[in-house]
């Protein structure tokens, strides 16, 4: 129960996010009050010390926090663990949360929430969060079991290749897509589907080359041009 | 009352993307579907949230880098078309590019939060007693009031700039096949950004085309 009260206040844990200490002030919050939770004691330098700089994906502050409190219990290296966690976990929080997980929500929302917006508003939150809940609410007792060797964890689930499947998924699921919406939009109409596949070619083409702020200010003017001359 | 939800909401959207809980209220797909719930223009708020939710999934906030406000993006077009239900297509294209425009400020107030909570933490450090638990509290009612203030204003600001241009373009095209073309290319982006080994992506997007294609 102490756990989950511990889960549920990290969820406040970036509220003072800045470019001094970035996630610093959470860290040294979260560090007290779980210090608290395994009976460990912290002077004042040591609460001082914690506010200092301290970056990683939110998701996974959890497991380090679990560490740092388990080094500083066992008279360990909490401070060199947390700097060398705190990089591995924000690349790897990184490219599962941010770069593939949310694309592959986002397809699975949209194509079910086409009709329904509250059953896709459903798939989006449930879908998301049962990965993001689990990895918060599970953190700290996994990081505080396997302290110094909190990477043991990320190694068995092989968390490292997840992006990878997600992705594979999420390729899959946006052709899967793109064919519904252009059924539900046009059915089966040569001419739109012969200038989707321009734009899709369009789009893969100068993907690396030009900013998509910039692609989509330049494809809503061609666009609008396109059809008002075509008279679509 | 609405328009309190939807303001409510915009400091959730505020807090959720910057400040905590990170549930993805904030996606645009996601403030697509609430606030059609809220106001009934689905299928308006579910093409909006499309496009922007293809433009800010490219955009990962990797490290310190502040992504673009993708969010105000989809709540203050979705907010426009709710006002203004569109008359003509080119409606589309100008509240689209008017919003792209006001996306940059806004993201640049993002910034300014995050001065004022290291304002805020250099300010306790002087005093010599850094109370953790204030700032974060500090930092939240920061960024619920930045969520309401600026997505009103910046809503507000769009609805007036699209009212003083709107009607200088009237023409009527098909305006679901104008944003299915825009996602399409949008799509390519998405697809260079997927991390699949080259020809197996190539070959998986076909199948799944093929197959929604058949089942659907």
């Amino acid at each position: 129960m102490k756990n989950m009260i511990l889960a549920l206040k990290s969820l406040f844990y970036q509220a003072n996010l800045n470019h001094e200490n970035m996630q610093g002030t959470g860290f040294a919050y979260m560090v007290e009050e779980a210090a608290k939770l395994k009976g460990v004691e912290l002077d004042e330098d040591t609460k001082v010390k914690e506010t200092e700089y301290f970056h990683t994906h939110p998701f996974l502050a959890n497991f380090i926090l679990g560490m740092w409190v388990k080094e500083k219990k066992i008279g360990g290296e909490p401070d060199f663990y947390k700097k060398v966690y705190s990089s591995a976990f924000g690349a790897l929080g990184d490219s599962f949360f941010w770069h593939s997980l949310r694309p592959l929500c986002f397809i699975m929302s949209a194509l079910i929430g086409y009709n329904d917006p509250f059953l896709g508003l459903l798939t989006y939150l449930v879908l998301y969060n049962a990965f993001h809940l689990f990895f918060r609410f599970g953190g700290f007792a996994i990081g505080y079991e396997l302290g110094r060797d909190v990477i043991i964890f990320f190694n068995r689930i092989n968390f490292n290749r997840w992006p990878k499947y997600t992705d594979t998924l999420s390729t899959f699921m946006l052709g899967f897509f793109l064919s519904f919406i252009v059924k539900e939009s046009s059915d089966f109409n040569p001419l739109v589907l012969g200038v989707s596949t321009v734009y899709l070619l369009a789009g893969l083409a100068i993907a690396r080359k030009l900013d998509i702020v910039f692609g989509l200010i330049l494809i809503l003017i061609i666009t609008g041009f396109f059809l008002y001359f075509t008279g679509v | 009352m609405n328009f309190v939800l939807a303001a409510i909401y915009a400091g959730l959207i505020s807090v959720d993307r910057f400040a905590a809980f990170n549930f993805m209220l904030s996606r645009p797909i996601v403030i697509g579907f609430v606030l059609s719930i809220i106001f009934g223009n689905h299928y308006e708020c579910f093409y909006i949230g499309l496009v922007f939710e293809a433009l800010g999934l490219i955009d990962v906030p990797f490290g310190t880098r502040v992504p673009k406000e993708d969010s105000f993006g989809a709540f203050a077009a979705c907010m426009l078309f709710i006002i203004l239900p569109i008359s003509h297509s080119d409606d589309f294209i100008l509240g689209f590019l008017l919003t792209i425009v006001l996306i940059f400020p806004v993201t640049f107030t993002t910034l300014f939060t995050r001065t004022l909570n290291k304002q805020l933490l250099q300010r306790q450090q002087a005093k010599g007693k850094v109370r953790p638990g204030q700032l974060l509290a500090l930092g939240l009612l920061i960024s619920f009031i930045r969520g309401v203030v600026v997505y009103s204003a910046g809503t507000l600001i769009l609805y007036s700039l699209y009212t003083f241009i709107h009607g200088h373009l009237e023409s009527n095209f098909n305006l679901l096949i104008f944003v299915l073309m825009v996602f399409t290319f949008l799509s390519g982006y998405i697809l260079r950004f997927l991390t699949v080994h080259s020809s197996l992506k190539y070959i998986v997007f076909g199948l799944g085309l093929l197959v929604g294609w058949v089942i659907l």
